[in-house]
């Protein structure tokens, strides 16, 4: 295949290549992810489809794992305490770093830390504590580095998490969403999801100085339902392969609301219910 | 029974969900998932059985395949029965933790377990139809069951998986001559038929029990747990029941907490109707599977290949 | 058995093939839902299944040696109920232990593991029945579930294995023909693109004019293997595209 003419250049983007099919012989393109060069062609690497950006050939693979990007909007779990900093699993090739300089100490304002702060790091972020954050930058390694230092980042409590597919969260300006049934998602590019009670941000300031708590507000018995309905639908959307967005979650949701929250997981009715994502979203154009 | 660690304040969440009979995915305390059931894939075995219980076919996912082989009785074993040999393997596809001997206690536990259950009187087989000749020969089944994929409620699927395997089961007839030798004294030899069109099921297998596993979590308990539960479950206890509903197998683990007694009655109770209730939709599962299976075709693929 | 037995006069085999002829294959990728990646694969009546988990995070990170590359890890069990026989398998079974190293070995080569530095793939393989040509069949699913897990490779690799009687080369023994007493076989391993072999092994023995017809037939075998795989993976992307483009707006 060459992508030399205007016209095979429009079916890029619907053309699906294999590990060691060529692409592109023109030594005017550049190889990007997923492919290599090798005597002057370019070659795919995984199977996926072929995307190119001015001279940039990639081909972007159907089903991997998360490859981070900086700017990235991610959901982590913590897997290890460290020395002045923690591992989180954000479903990547390697455990991304955050690092105590890269968190906000209790407290509001910006303060020095302390060596009082590393022996308690326990007490901001433990093992299994979930973690809302942004991809600051690169170790020399590849490893991600991630931050928190934003009032909205920081530790996930009231609701339930979701992992899905990572290539269905599309990077987007934002990921933090209040959805109109009163729940809040947060929509994390790596494929994990938090799915939580909505608390106005300014209670969220207002509580500064319990970031790091671990108690959850009370939870009601129909906030309770539309979370886990919520949680549903999201589960529904990946099994079916359909792109999850807040708008793609509110289809899903209004839809559902003819079914019980626990029937939403039966294949038929998570068929019919992505299905009719599908064509409201073809509506939409 | 993986490795997956929980924030508290999702522990929190899931708890009190539970105590509010309303759990993280909607469902109630005595509600199950899905359960995916196809038998008779490994033709090489002489029964065979794959399920999978979980939301949108995602679950725990069990292969069994059971092999009859005809042993020479030795001094010392029992005169006048056959025997079951069973033995669980936890895949490392499960879990990462399972690789290499990782998952060598919890398949010992596992294989402890169905063999509580299977083997004696409990189990409702007839074991002295499984002998041949007394004190000369007798039927092994051996039940292998592979575990690929755990998403909570692991003995429970698996107990599916080897009913299911065992109602699939047919050993070839076996045909016993008695000849009286020159001493006077009788002896006796024996004939396997080869021949597929004559085999017959193992005697007993509809009165084998099924298991449902409480787990504790917070004040309250669920039955069927998915993985997330699974890991705020502070005790588990598993109960077979057999069709006639006598209890055939208890079997407490956790050690976060014990239960009280009154909760234990609650459960064994609660224990019955449920098994009642699994009973009919296992036979209903079991029908449809064989309805839509065309024919004899073993085939190992059939659910790899096609829809499972 | 008897080499006539292998081979009737009429150039047929114990399963009615020809000489040059492959069993049945069927294949198909993403049949397991936890995995990354994983495949089922039947040639004949060996039938395996994969499941490749990663790049991930290396369980043991000690076990790093080289800190710019993926490290493979292989683990290869037997299903007891495999074989006409029942047999268990302990882990420690050295002919296990040989295959799971063949695999990775096949596979650090093939795979692009300096874009993946300090990170593991795991692949695990089960044999679910034996019917000869293990090796070549744990090869060609592990191609498969690595492809199926978006894992960056030079290329498929596609096994086969060929084998000699009366000086006539037979493709893809199944497990009678590999039992036979004096039953010369090979399992060769190529990268398609370029033709480069990545695993030869040959038991018992051949002459040395005899070895370049039967690796040629072997590596003809190859060919369409890969075509076979490729089709699966087709199959598999073209779901995911046409899924995923119904809900891009």
């Amino acid at each position: 295949m060459d992508i030399d003419t205007e016209t095979q250049q429009q079916n890029l983007t619907t053309q699906i290549v294999t590990p060691g099919s060529a692409i592109t012989s023109d030594p005017a393109f550049m190889r990007g992810h997923g492919t290599f060069g090798e005597h002057g062609t370019i070659y795919s690497s995984v199977a996926g489809v072929v995307e190119r950006i001015n001279k940039l050939v990639s081909v972007r693979s159907l089903k991997q794992r998360y490859s981070g990007e900086i700017g990235d909007i991610v959901v982590g779990r913590i897997t290890e305490v460290a020395s002045k900093r923690w591992r989180v699993d954000v479903n990547s090739r390697q455990d991304a770093m955050l690092l105590l300089s890269s968190i906000n100490l209790p407290g509001g304002i910006q303060r020095r830390k302390s060596e009082s702060d590393e022996l308690q790091m326990r007490s901001f972020f433990a093992e299994g504590d979930l973690v809302f954050a942004e991809v600051q930058s690169y170790f020399a390694d590849g490893a991600l580095s991630l931050h928190t230092r934003s009032i909205q980042y920081g530790k996930l409590r009231n609701g339930t998490f979701v992992s899905v597919f990572p290539q269905l969260v599309p990077r987007s300006r934002s990921h933090f969403h209040t959805l109109p049934c009163g729940v809040d998602v947060v929509l994390g590019v790596n494929g994990y999801i938090w799915v939580s009670k909505h608390v106005p941000a300014a209670k969220v300031e207002a509580n500064a100085e319990h970031i790091y708590s671990n108690k959850n507000e009370e939870i009601s018995e129909t906030e309770r339902e539309s979370i886990a309905r919520v949680a549903n639908c999201i589960q529904l959307l990946n099994r079916l392969y359909v792109k999850i967005t807040d708008t793609t979650i509110i289809f899903a949701y209004e839809a559902s609301l003819g079914h019980a929250v626990k029937d939403l997981l039966t294949m038929d009715i998570a068929t019919d219910l992505a299905h009719a994502v599908n064509s409201r979203l073809a509506q939409q154009g | 029974m993986t490795s997956l660690i929980l924030s508290p304040a999702e522990q929190d969440f899931i708890t009190r969900g539970v105590e509010g009979g309303f759990r993280a995915d909607g469902r109630g305390s005595l509600d199950r998932r899905q359960v995916t059931l196809r038998t008779n894939m490994i033709s090489q075995a002489n029964g065979s059985a794959r399920c999978r219980m979980g939301h949108l076919n995602v679950g725990t996912d069990v292969l069994v395949g059971i092999k009859a082989e005809v042993n020479t009785w030795t001094p010392g074993e029992p005169d006048n029965i056959g025997s079951i040999v069973c033995n669980v393997e936890c895949s490392p596809s499960a879990a990462q933790e399972f690789e290499g001997r990782g998952a060598d206690e919890l398949n010992i536990e596992l294989t402890q377990l169905l063999d509580r259950i299977l083997n004696g009187p409990q189990s409702g087989i007839c074991l002295e139809k499984l002998c041949i000749i007394p004190k000369q020969a007798y039927w092994v089944l051996h039940i292998d069951a592979l575990v690929l994929d755990v998403k909570g409620g692991i003995v429970d699927t698996l107990i599916w998986a080897t009913r299911a395997a065992l109602l699939s089961t047919k050993l070839p007839r076996v045909v016993v001559e008695s000849i009286e030798d020159e001493d006077g004294n009788l002896q006796s030899e024996f004939d396997v038929v080869d021949d597929a069109e004559d085999q017959i099921a193992v005697e007993g297998v509809n009165n084998l029990p099924l298991t449902v596993t409480f787990n504790q979590i917070g004040k309250r308990y669920v039955i069927d747990a998915s993985e997330q539960e699974e890991a705020a479950t502070q005790a588990r206890i598993t109960v077979a029941v057999s069709p006639s509903m006598d209890i055939c197998a208890v079997q407490k683990s956790g050690i976060l907490r014990g239960f009280s007694p009154s909760l234990l009655t609650e459960i064994l109770h609660t224990a019955c109707k449920i098994a009642r209730e699994e009973f009919s939709r296992f036979k209903d599962t079991f029908a449809a599977v064989l309805s839509n299976q065309s024919s004899n075709e073993a085939n190992t693929g059939s659910t790899f290949l096609g829809a499972f | 058995m008897s080499r006539q037995e292998l081979l009737s006069p009429e150039g047929l085999r114990i399963d009615g093939r020809r000489a040059n002829e492959l069993r049945r294959i069927a294949c198909k990728a993403s049949v397991l839902n936890t995995a990354d990646g994983s495949a089922y694969y039947e040639q004949g009546n060996t039938k395996v299944l994969v499941a490749v988990f990663g790049p991930r995070e290396p369980r043991q990170r000690t076990a790093l040696q080289q800190h710019d590359q993926a490290i493979i890890n292989v683990e290869f069990n037997v299903a007891p109920f495999s074989t006409s026989e029942r047999r268990k398998r302990s882990k420690g079974d050295k002919r296990l232990l040989e295959i799971s190293s063949f695999v990775r070995q096949t596979f650090e080569g093939a795979v692009q593991r300096g874009v993946y530095p300090r990170s593991q793939i795991d692949i695990y393989v089960h044999l679910l029945q034996h019917d000869g040509g293990m090796l070549e069949a744990c090869v060609n699913a592990a191609t498969l579930a690595l492809v199926d897990a978006g894992i960056s490779m030079d290329d498929y690799v596609c096994a086969c294995t060929a084998g000699l009687v009366d000086e006539q080369p037979l493709l893809d023994l199944n497990g009678q023909e590999e039992s036979a007493i004096n039953m010369p076989g090979l399992t060769v391993a190529v990268l398609p693109r370029n033709g480069s072999i990545a695993l030869l092994q040959m038991e018992s023995k051949i002459h040395a004019t005899k070895l370049d017809d039967v690796m040629q037939l072997a590596i003809e075998g190859c060919k369409h293997i890969h075509k076979k795989l490729d089709e699966a993976v087709l199959a598999a992307a073209n779901d995911l595209a046409v899924k995923l483009n119904n809900s891009v707006q």
